[in-house]
């Protein structure tokens, strides 16, 4: 027996980093999830303004609110397309054969996703200076600091719901469902958070906010990293 | 009338251990409970309705606390149910406590709807509105959803498994949703307004309330209890169906 | 309640929701109904009494 022949398993990060690879170098191939997600979160943006009527003090006061739930939207279409990518050709049962830790498809799907709507954040913010006339110049750092850690949140139980959805009946109806009222706390301090940095922070209240959306963060990504493997197996 | 209450929450709860820890006694247990909670529910109805007096503020409206508050406390002790249910299914699998999680999140979706119905009409003429973003009332809102979406990914799972393995994995996701939504909303919620305290309430309204709270837990006892056997039932079928059938061929055996 | 409340609750007479039975009616309604619905509902689903077969 030649040591070549013996199967090494690969570290947890390692693995992860592959299938994140993998992901973005599929998605970026084709460039279609991240373009109609685009379009579907501006078209989003536009009907709030159209729904409101074009108050602008009211628009640049809820900017925070549409921005996120415009946001919310599209990762429910990228989130089930991240796994109906891997339903399609029944390879996620390929994933599961790769010698190693079930938990390193988790890590790897969820850094996937969070980027993918980090990056849909990163184009929505000049969409939302053009239509809400909000002001972002002063508190960029910040503002990027919530959007990831927004993200996070987000991603995290997304793709738990995602995997458990993707091969039930109607997935489409079935991840709005299971997703959206969990993330009622994630939303709210995230909202709190965007808007307390768009509009300035009078009683120093963003580290609060920022701290129960890490939290939140912390929580599900603890809990999908443990819960994980079993949502997969067969 | 406050023994009263209290002997007969002990045996309400000796009859709830009778049942978990004695198999032999689960033919007649909840037969014993559903008595209980037959003569207790009118009872206490009854105590609701005339015996308590009328409170200072509220007038007689303040009544419908004794249906609200048992109500809403048994749907919570359903999801609870659900919730260990769920983990326990995590850890060890059996079709039991499978299907102690679909009768808990069940029982505990249709407690909570009237126990929601039941806070949106006392609020009605005690705050004037029909809804209002009270912490409490809106995370029971947002937990009834979270358990239809449940009940929902039960039904469009037919594998009974993966059935089993998802929805524990979304019962405990869901139980541990539950304090953050509660502590989000709260928090949410200070900004705009301070929450009112709940008065201290009079030792009479009080032990009608516990009066009430025992005939709720026998109620949800026994339906608990029926919707379990039912699930087991649907489960049996569902595991046995493939031996009923004609031998598979062998690409179905595969 | 503070002073102030009392004093402007006593304007209006004792600050106290005059009957609303109609309200508790309804209240106490609902719940018989609902858990009367349900009991039905767990009856009609009963299968056939046989106890299920024990699994594992």
């Amino acid at each position: 027996m030649s040591a070549s022949f013996a199967i090494r398993p690969i570290g947890l990060l390692r693995a992860a980093g592959i299938i994140l690879g993998k992901d973005l170098l599929i998605e970026w191939r084709t460039r279609a999830r991240i373009n109609a997600l685009v379009f579907f979160a501006v078209a989003t943006l536009l009907l709030f303004s159209f729904a409101l009527g074009p108050d602008v003090d009211l628009l640049r006061q809820n900017a925070a609110g549409y921005m996120w739930l415009g946001i919310l939207f599209a990762s429910v279409l990228s989130l089930s397309e991240s796994f109906r990518v891997e339903a399609e050709n029944a390879t996620l049962e390929g994933l599961k054969l790769v010698p190693t830790d079930p938990r390193a498809v988790f890590l790897g799907k969820a850094c996937g996703n969070a980027v993918m709507i980090f990056a849909l954040c990163l184009i929505l913010l000049p969409v939302m200076v053009a239509i809400y006339d909000v002001s972002i110049a002063e508190g960029l750092p910040k503002l990027s600091l919530v959007l990831a850690i927004g993200c996070l949140a987000i991603s995290a139980p997304g793709t738990i719901f995602a995997a458990i959805s993707a091969n039930a009946r109607a997935r489409d109806v079935l991840l709005p469902l299971l997703l959206f009222p969990m993330l009622v706390p994630a939303l709210l301090s995230v909202v709190k958070a965007t808007a307390l940095v768009l509009q300035g922070d009078l009683q120093d209240s963003l580290r609060s906010w920022l701290g129960l959306l890490c939290c939140f963060s912390v929580i599900y990504w603890a809990l999908g990293f443990a819960v994980f493997p079993k949502v997969i197996e067969d | 009338m406050l023994y009263v209450t209290i002997a007969l929450f002990a045996l309400a709860v000796g009859l709830f251990a009778l049942h978990l820890f004695w198999a032999k006694a689960r033919g007649w247990v909840w037969k014993a409970v559903a008595v209980l909670g037959g003569a207790m529910l009118p009872a206490g109805a009854y105590f609701g309705l005339s015996w308590a007096p009328s409170e200072q503020d509220m007038g007689e409206v303040y009544r419908i606390i004794f249906v609200h508050v048992p109500m809403v406390w048994a749907a919570l002790l359903a999801l609870v149910v659900n919730f260990v249910a769920s983990a326990a299914y995590l850890f060890k699998r059996s079709w039991t406590s499978d299907s102690l999680g679909e009768a808990g999140a069940e029982v505990g979706v249709v407690f909570g709807v009237v126990g929601l119905l039941l806070g949106s009409i006392w609020g009605r003429p005690t705050w004037g509105v029909w809804w209002d973003w009270d912490p409490r009332l809106t995370t029971t809102a947002i937990m009834l959803v979270l358990y239809t979406g449940y009940l929902a990914l039960r039904k469009f799972v037919d594998d009974p498994e993966k059935r089993a393995t998802w929805s524990a994995v979304v019962g405990v996701i869901a139980a541990v949703d539950l304090p953050i939504v509660w502590f989000s909303v709260r928090w949410w919620k200070s900004i705009h307004q301070v929450q009112s305290n709940p008065k201290t309430i009079d030792r009479s309204m009080f032990v009608v309330l516990v009066f009430n709270v025992v005939a709720f837990m026998c109620a949800l006892f026994v339906y608990l209890w029926h919707r379990f056997l039912i699930a087991k039932a649907a489960r049996a079928r569902e595991v046995a169906l493939p031996s009923a059938l004609p031998p598979a061929g062998p690409q179905e055996a595969a | 309640m503070s002073f102030l409340t009392h004093a402007m609750l006593a304007q209006v007479g004792q600050g106290r929701i005059e009957g609303g039975w109609e309200y508790i009616w309804a209240a106490y309604g609902l719940t018989w109904l609902s858990l009367a619905l349900y009991g039905v509902s767990l009856w009609l689903r009963r299968r056939s009494g046989e106890p299920p077969k024990e699994l594992s």
